[in-house]
């Protein structure tokens, strides 16, 4: 193919027929609807996560300052409280009082995908309880919802563009091989590579141009209500997500570029590309799911909660945790019989206990989600809608890596918290270090950990562009062919 | 002559090769969703067998303790998969599994199983019903379009119409080739799926719901038929009527169940999980009217036996307040996750109305609901789930209620007392409870077949050659 | 003579068992016009289809004005501007928007509006279409802006496939017309055509080509329509009838 060498007049031929034709403005009006519906949509839910993010952090210090001034209170008047609402225990203070709620910050870009963010929640209460606990809690949104999906900018790039812009590339050039004007473009001179190319290009441009535009839209709106455009991950996740939108409209672009050099009419180059959609975006992320099911079956968390039991019920042969939380709920019943700082100690050791008898449990589960992961990562080779569908929620920091990265430090901190809070509990000691248990700082996903993943989409989303570009090109050389003659 | 039309419209159908190669990949589709689904819910009865068992065993196997130890100790309850699940897993991969019945407190249900699948999970997923409901119809576009359309391109309708023949038969003979073909297509399935319930023993509730399966897929598809022979019937060229149905498919299919559902989480707005958790604190910390109530249990108790210390009550007064409190808590649980579940169903009737507009939305209500893997059933395990709960607390605290303490000994229920407590066993819910609840999806289903039906009858009548 | 601008020797091809040129050769002398007559599937579509380069001969040598088409296809194609039988506009351009286009995809530079202009009125469309879009033309309009693409390329070969056919006889009147005046500019005319009448009136030289072969070469001057009418069919009958 020849280097595209247009005069002023073939651009503004182009422009005319692309301004002129019905179709591009309804693509257009279309692409702009669901483009602003979308960024709607992402707006009005970070606000809500970051409204509930401040409520909760508010909550937490409000809680801490009133446990803090009442032990003060207490320890002034020497006023008298039941031990296990005392907040000078530190396991009071330890699982009630001083729970932390860790967040997981949006970021500016998080209202550009939904990602798995409805799926995983934003904030971990993290406590004296047990690890396991973490993991139950999670974010409330209809299941019908979860299973539809949200309409968010990552359904309408991967959904929608494509067969708006497949739309437009139906007929480049079926309708000039069906009305036989292309051998005359042929004789024209052009070179019909580079003709071909020009159009298919200002179309890519036409839906590829507004979706960046709303991305722009959508970030400095996320940052201008976060407050937070100081973010230096803002610019490199923003040209991430820019990068896989383009190179996924140019996936795309490439295969119609290839079905265009197929001699088909207009009808048949149509439902040629609606095919190429449905398998792309529909059909092979759909086999995929069932080749998992059937090579990596899920672990079933049914299972997972019987082992758990038998687990528990073995640690508590030991100790008497039930009776521990019978009294913590019916601290009148407890009278003066039973010291509550034995019970304190025992329950954080049954604990402990609990938690080493489910460790390689957890591990075994956590083993075989992890071989599934592994799987699907390569699975995701098959589509560019798949792999394009992670790139935008790992740019937008949606994704599962980033929970993942935070749930690390969630467990980090929740060592650092019973590593605190255990030795008083278990000293017995009146707990005066209000001011002094471990805070949480949340540390941002290193930009070299993101890098590598989205460099890895990127390319291989470019493998698929290559290769369609590559058969387009190829037929291009045979001209006949393209031209419909044999 | 009917007949001959029929005849001629299978014939050149069966030397199509783009239908057979359709209808190849599809069948092919649906057999590996079928088996992939089949094993699934294989594998999660099993799953839901074991740990239900377990559980009881547990619950069974512990030792002589208080009773409300052994409220505390509680039991888990588990969510079997729906009856039909493996036909249509509907929302099964977003529901949580299980949910943990103690003491004091109506747990929130833990477990998506979508959380531990990952980013792919989360694509629209192969399972018969999607095939069924999203593809079928495709197919049935594709070959639907060109029927009246393609005979008007190519001049044998005008032909076919100079011949005598009365328009309406053409239309007729072409539906009937449609039908032939579908019903071929899809009653040996439908047949073998019967055959292996009954080889199952599955009984007369779940047979009921594969009849109705069938009958909302005769009315969907019949529905989306005609849609498609009016529109090929009403456009002059192949091409306009296949992108028109291509949208209309698009439209329906893919963009309308997350644009209302976006709107019915407008309309019926779920509380955050914590607003949620918030009002469950809220009300459980308002306990005045609890104390009311165990006061004037008191006062009753104490004028009834003629004594003036509650120690000296030939009950023990601690069960009242143990009662007490979990009637306190069962009002709040049953206003709080009320409103919870109040708007889940109201979302979820919210896109059976959404059938009117969109069949396909109707579709999915219902298949998932007559599957039994919806939030009505959901729903229903839920509540069945806390009606055990309160039942066993109340097992427990009655068994508090006839032991006194006296000198500060502390009562042991015998393991007996463990043995009086049946085993969880969820009932699914009754189908006349689903057929309620869907009706407005039902009628829209049957909208969506008659209203095509009257306008293709009025279209063939005069159809222009 | 001038030396020929259009040159064919021995040209072949051959579609399956189908063989459509058998030896084609034929010469047309620079500034003149040379009409190609023969039935349906004679090969003169084909004919033009290597000259354009569209498909490549099996056997011979194909130049156009001294430039070999099989070996330097792209080359020898802007030597040639080329009238399809249905000459096809974008119906929402103007006629001059549709030329400034066309004429635009061939050259690297822009061409002065005036000279389109002067190639618009030198093909004969009206004026007052030009700024009308394509979508209300006629047949012949469209033809007079395909004449003026044609026009506008400055190339020295011109390859018509069947200008007249579906034009009305005023239209085909004008097109001759336009035709004539192109020849006289020096303009070499290749037409394959039908249509005995016109191609006697414009051109200067007829071949008429049955089974892929050139059979006879006639100069319109010389004979009468109603006798280039039965050395035609008699042509036709002999080497098809043989055939039979």
């Amino acid at each position: 193919m020849k280097a595209p060498r247009f005069s002023r007049a073939v651009f503004l031929g182009e422009w005319r027929l692309l301004w002129r034709d019905p179709a591009a403005w309804v693509v257009l009006g279309v692409l702009t609807a669901a483009l602003l519906g979308a960024l709607w949509q992402g707006l009005a839910r970070e606000q809500a996560v970051a409204s509930s993010l401040a409520e909760l952090a508010q909550a937490d210090a409000d809680r801490m300052e009133a446990a803090a001034d009442l032990a003060q209170w207490l320890a002034d008047t020497e006023g008298g409280i039941s031990r296990f609402r005392d907040p000078r225990s530190a396991d009071v203070v330890g699982r009630r009082l001083g729970v932390q709620h860790l967040a997981l910050p949006p970021t500016a870009l998080s209202a550009l995908a939904v990602g798995q963010s409805d799926l995983y929640p934003a904030w971990h209460p993290v406590s004296l309880e047990s690890r396991d606990r973490l993991q139950a809690e999670g974010e409330l949104t209809h299941p019908r919802q979860l299973a539809v999906g949200r309409f968010d900018l990552s359904f309408v790039v991967v959904f929608v563009a494509p067969l708006l812009l497949l739309g437009l590339l139906a007929s480049v050039p079926a309708r000039e091989r069906e009305t036989g004007m292309l051998p005359w473009v042929v004789v024209q001179g052009g070179g019909l590579g580079s003709w071909l190319l020009g159009r298919v290009l200002l179309r890519w441009l036409l839906v590829l141009l507004p979706t960046l535009l709303c991305g722009v839209l959508a970030v400095l709106l996320q940052a201008m209500a976060l407050a937070a455009a100081g973010d230096g991950q803002t610019v490199v996740r923003g040209l991430l997500w820019a990068a896989q939108v383009t190179g996924y409209l140019a996936f795309w672009a490439a295969l119609a570029l290839w079905v265009g050099t197929l001699p088909l009419d207009g009808a048949r180059s149509a439902l040629a590309l609606a095919f190429a959609w449905l398998l792309f975006v529909v059909l092979i992320p759909a086999v995929t799911q069932v080749v998992l099911d059937l090579a990596h079956p899920q672990p079933s968390r049914m299972a997972y909660v019987d082992a758990m039991r038998d687990a528990t019920d073995l640690a508590r042969a030991e100790g008497s945790e039930a009776l521990v939380r019978y009294l913590e709920d019916h601290p009148e019943l407890a009278g003066d019989a039973v010291d509550a700082d034995d019970f304190f100690a025992q329950r954080l050791l049954v604990q402990e206990r609990v938690e080493a008898e489910l460790a390689p449990l957890s591990a075994a589960f956590e083993a075989q989600r992890a071989a599934r992961a592994r799987q699907a990562a390569w699975l995701r080779l098959t589509s560019p809608a798949l792999l394009t569908m992670d790139g935008l929620a790992d740019a937008a920091g949606t994704g599962e890596p980033r929970h993942r990265h935070f749930m690390a430090q969630v467990h980090g901190f929740h060592s650092e918290w019973r590593a605190f809070f255990a030795p008083r509990v278990l000293s017995g000691e009146r707990f005066l270090d209000h001011d002094r248990v471990p805070g949480f700082g949340y540390e941002q996903e290193p930009l070299r950990l993101l890098m590598p993943r989205s460099s890895w989409l990127l390319t291989a989303t470019a493998g698929f562009t290559v290769l369609f570009g590559w058969l387009a090109l190829r037929r291009w050389r045979s001209l006949p062919k393209v031209l419909g003659h044999v | 002559m009917i007949r001959r039309l029929l005849v001629k419209e299978l014939t050149e159908l069966r030397r199509d090769g783009r239908v057979l190669g359709s209808l190849a990949i599809l069948l092919l589709l649906a057999l590996g969703a079928g088996f992939s689904a089949w094993q699934q819910a294989r594998v999660q009865h099993a799953a839901w067998h074991a740990a239900s068992d377990g559980e009881h065993e547990r619950w069974l196997g512990q030792e002589a303790k208080h009773p409300h130890s052994a409220a505390h100790y509680g039991v888990y309850a588990f969510r079997p998969p729906g009856p039909l699940a493996a036909f249509d897993p509907g929302l099964e991969p977003y529901l949580p599994v299980t949910v943990w019945m103690e003491a004091h407190r109506q747990n929130e249900a833990l477990y998506r199983p979508a959380a531990d699948t990952g980013a792919a999970g989360r694509f629209a997923a192969l399972t018969p019903a999607a095939i069924f409901g999203a593809l079928l119809p495709l197919l049935v576009l594709l070959l639907a379009a060109p029927l009246i359309s393609g005979e008007r391109e190519r001049g044998t309708l005008r032909q076919l119409l100079a011949q005598g023949v009365p328009p309406q038969r053409i239309v007729v003979g072409k539906g009937l080739a449609l039908a032939v073909l579908l019903v071929a297509l899809l009653l040996p399935p439908w047949l073998l799926v019967c055959a292996v319930l009954l080889i199952g023993g599955a009984d007369g509730d779940v047979l009921l719901r594969w009849t109705l399966l069938a009958v909302m897929g005769v009315l969907f598809l019949g529905g989306v038929a005609l849609l498609c022979l009016l529109v090929s019937a009403c456009c002059r060229q192949t091409r306009t009527a296949l992108l028109l149905l291509l949208g209309i498919w698009a439209t329906g299919t893919l963009l309308a169940p997350r644009v209302v559902m976006e709107w019915a989480e407008i309309r019926h707005p779920t509380p955050s999980a914590l607003e949620f958790r918030q009002a469950i604190d809220a009300g459980l910390a308002d306990g005045r009217l609890r104390d009311e109530r165990i006061e004037a249990r008191a006062e009753s108790l104490l004028r009834q036996h003629g004594v003036d210390d509650l120690a000296d009550l030939p009950v023990n007064f601690d069960a009242v307040r143990l009662q007490e409190g979990e009637e306190h808590g069962n009002r709040v649980f049953d206003a709080v996750f009320g409103r919870l579940h109040d708007g889940y169903l109201a979302q979820e009737r919210w896109l059976q109305g959404a059938g009117w507009v969109a069949p396909f939305l109707a579709f999915t209500a219902l298949s998932s609901g007559l599957a039994g893997s919806d939030l009505l059933h959901y729903r229903h395990f839920v509540d069945s789930a806390e009606a055990h709960r309160r039942m066993i607390q109340r097992a427990m605290n009655d068994a508090i209620y006839s032991q006194p303490e006296t000198d500060g000994e502390r009562f042991m229920a015998a393991p007996e007392l463990w043995a009086t407590i049946p085993p969880f066993e969820y009932q699914p819910l009754a189908i006349g409870d689903v057929m309620r609840f869907y009706g407005v999806g039902w009628a829209a289903l049957l909208a969506w077949f008659v209203i095509p039906l009257l306008a293709l009858l009025r279209v063939s009548r005069r159809l222009a050659p | 003579m001038t030396e020929a601008a259009l040159e064919l020797i021995g040209l072949r091809k051959r579609f399956g068992d189908h063989e459509a040129l058998t030896g084609l050769d034929l010469k047309v002398p620079g500034g003149t016009c040379y009409a190609l007559l023969g039935p349906n599937g004679a090969g003169k579509t084909t004919t033009l289809n290597i000259l354009l380069g569209f498909i490549a001969a099996d056997a011979g040598t194909a130049r156009v004005d001294g430039v070999d088409v099989l070996a330097e296809p792209a080359r020898a194609r802007t030597r040639i501007a080329y009238i399809p039988e249905q000459v096809q506009l974008y119906p929402r351009l103007s006629g001059f928007e549709n030329l400034e286009y066309f004429h635009g995809l061939g050259s690297r530079e822009d061409t002065a509006a005036r000279r389109l202009r002067d190639c618009l009125r030198q093909a004969g469309l009206d004026e007052a279409a030009w700024d009308r879009r394509v979508a209300g033309y006629s047949k012949g309009m469209r033809q007079k802006v395909g004449i003026a693409i044609a026009l506008a390329r400055r190339a020295p070969v011109m390859l018509l496939d069947e200008p007249t056919s579906g034009l009305d006889p005023q239209a085909a009147w004008e097109l001759n017309n336009s035709l004539r005046s192109l020849a006289e500019q020096g303009v070499t005319m290749l037409m394959a055509t039908h249509d005995l009448f016109r191609a006697r009136e414009v051109a200067s030289r007829i071949g008429i080509l049955v089974n892929g072969r050139l059979q006879q070469e006639i100069d319109p001057a010389e004979v009468a329509g109603p006798e280039l009418e039965a050395r035609y069919l008699q042509e036709v009958q002999r080497v098809l009838g043989v055939q039979a």
